[in-house]
């Protein structure tokens, strides 16, 4: 079970990137800070997609102690995920 | 069975029989021993009447009369707590219904009467009642206003799921949402989905996922998916029951309801923010598919080289129109920078990331070709520039008129300057180069 999900904010980084290509159409925006946009635009767009091919959520069951605080155990009793069933079999 | 032939008629001991005062029984004998005899002789019956004075104890016992108009008579019912609860709704008086139970009697007061099991009515009767009795009251309420739905976040990233484990429904919903967002992550909370009680766990679990949800960013629930499969309609019959369905309402994450088969609707599922037909899609209303977050990725990738490419193409065009002003001596430049910006372009529109490094240096290599080209690029190469007194380029003879003042932008500064003639030349494009 990777970790990147708490990490890594993709709706920010898509909303980040529309954003990029938002400015990169307006007008009279100069060369520099184009490539400058394409490149940050590049860079996000390649973090997004590695999250999104690698990032494998928890299934876990909440459950109440004997002092009754809840905790998040794995489930059991269900196979376990683990992204093999990817529908295009990518990693 | 020994035993039962040596005991006398009332079950009491021989010397006990109640044929002589010496043998008289007791009051508690006689009505045990009468309770026996009733239950054995007739079981298990179903018995047709009309309902009167129905009466709910504290304890949760109802008790009634069940009346034969007709004939004008009636047997006492007693119908208690831990069968009564499957009651969807209590009937209304005069209501003709269907009772299962066992002839009995109350041995205390050696009163006859029936121990009630089931009560049935024709159709769906109290089941009906009941529902449409709790939905008048929530529609008054509003609680069933369509202005209350949530809008379901587009992008989720953690959802609770409320339903049994025992169900084939948490493995549908856990097999989609895995197929359709392996990022997700999925946090189950068991509870009973039929039978006394149920309804409470319902709201138990709601309550449960929703604290958990407020402890912490890495806790937040986007989604609350509550469900189970098929069954009568007395096994969804909880999803029907006030308290769960006030705990849908109430429920501070968004929930998406799916109780049974689409053909049944539940009140849980009409106060949901969402309603899904069943389990599985009810996990596909909770999660976008993979495959349509690639194809926005793809877009916004999209989106970026068309941003770069039409800014190269204006960008060749004004190396373009430069060009056409050059000397023939800057004709190399000229065709290096063309090369390097149709190679560009030509690159660009495919696979963006892969062409990324050599798109870099390319792009390098354009902004330095603009620069080679730009005038201040072209005075420090020895050129000069001839501006009007307003800062407009003249570049071409039409452009000079005798005695017109002008500017010469040269290296090291700029020169005043006055046209003394002009000789058009019809060899060389003259403007752009000046004679310095």
């Amino acid at each position: 079970m990777s970790e990147p999900s708490t990490e890594f904010e993709f709706e920010t980084a898509i909303e980040e990137l529309e954003r990029i290509v938002e400015r990169l159409d307006r007008e009279g925006i100069g060369l520099d800070e184009a490539i400058a946009l394409f490149e940050q635009g590049i860079e996000r767009l390649g973090e997004a997609r590695r999250w999104l091919e690698t990032a494998s959520g928890r299934v876990e069951e909440l459950i109440a102690s004997s002092t009754g605080r809840l905790e998040a155990k794995p489930l059991e009793g269900l196979e376990t995920p683990d992204g093999k069933d990817r529908p295009d079999g990518e990693p | 069975m020994n035993v039962a032939r040596q005991t006398s008629l009332f079950g009491a001991a021989d010397v006990r029989d109640g044929r002589s005062p010496e043998g008289a029984i007791t009051v508690s004998d006689l009505n045990e021993a009468a309770r026996g005899a009733l239950e054995k002789r007739f079981g298990d019956l179903w018995i047709r009447g009309e309902v009167t004075n129905w009466i709910r104890s504290s304890a949760g016992h109802r008790y009634f009369s069940l009346r034969d108009q007709e004939r004008d008579s009636s047997v006492a019912c007693v119908f208690f707590r831990g069968d009564a609860w499957r009651l969807p709704a209590d009937p209304e008086d005069g209501m003709e219904v269907f009772v299962h139970g066992r002839p009995t009697l109350y041995a205390r007061q050696g009163r006859f009467q029936l121990r009630v099991r089931a009560i049935k009515t024709a159709g769906e009767g109290l089941w009906r009642i009941a529902f449409e009795r709790l939905h008048r009251k929530l529609a008054a309420e509003g609680m069933l206003d369509p202005e209350r739905k949530r809008a379901l976040p587009a992008f989720p990233r953690r959802v609770g799921v409320v339903t049994s484990r025992k169900g084939a429904a948490l493995h549908d919903i856990i097999t989609v949402l895995r197929r359709r967002a392996p990022w997700v992550e999925i946090v189950v909370r068991h509870c009973r989905v039929q039978g006394e009680g149920a309804a409470g766990e319902v709201r138990a679990a709601l309550q449960r996922l929703a604290d958990w949800s407020t402890g912490g960013p890495d806790r937040k629930l986007d989604a609350i998916i509550l469900s189970r499969g098929g069954g009568s309609v007395e096994d969804l019959w909880c999803f029907n029951e006030e308290m769960a369905v006030r705990a849908v309402a109430a429920s501070p994450v968004p929930v998406i309801c799916a109780v049974g088969h689409e053909v049944d609707v539940t009140l849980c599922e009409l106060v949901a923010d969402l309603r899904a037909p069943t389990p599985s899609a009810a996990a596909e209303l909770a999660v976008p598919d993979i495959r349509t977050v690639r194809a926005s990725l793809d877009t916004a990738g999209r989106g970026l080289a068309r941003g770069l490419r039409r800014l190269i193409t204006r960008g060749s065009d004004r190396v373009e129109a430069f060009a056409q002003r050059l000397p023939a001596s800057a004709g190399h430049a000229r065709d290096v920078a063309r090369l390097r910006l149709e190679t560009m372009a030509a690159y660009l529109p495919a696979g963006m990331e892969r062409v990324l490094a050599r798109s870099r240096t390319r792009i390098a290599g354009l902004a330095a070709a603009l620069d080679a080209l730009s005038p201040l690029e072209t005075v420090a190469r020895g050129y000069a520039v001839a501006t009007d007194l307003d800062g407009r380029r003249l570049t071409r003879i039409d452009d000079f008129t005798p005695s017109e003042r002008f500017r010469l932008r040269v290296r090291g500064g700029q020169v005043a300057a006055t046209t003394d003639t002009v000789e058009p030349d019809a060899a060389q494009p003259g403007a752009g180069e000046p004679d310095a």
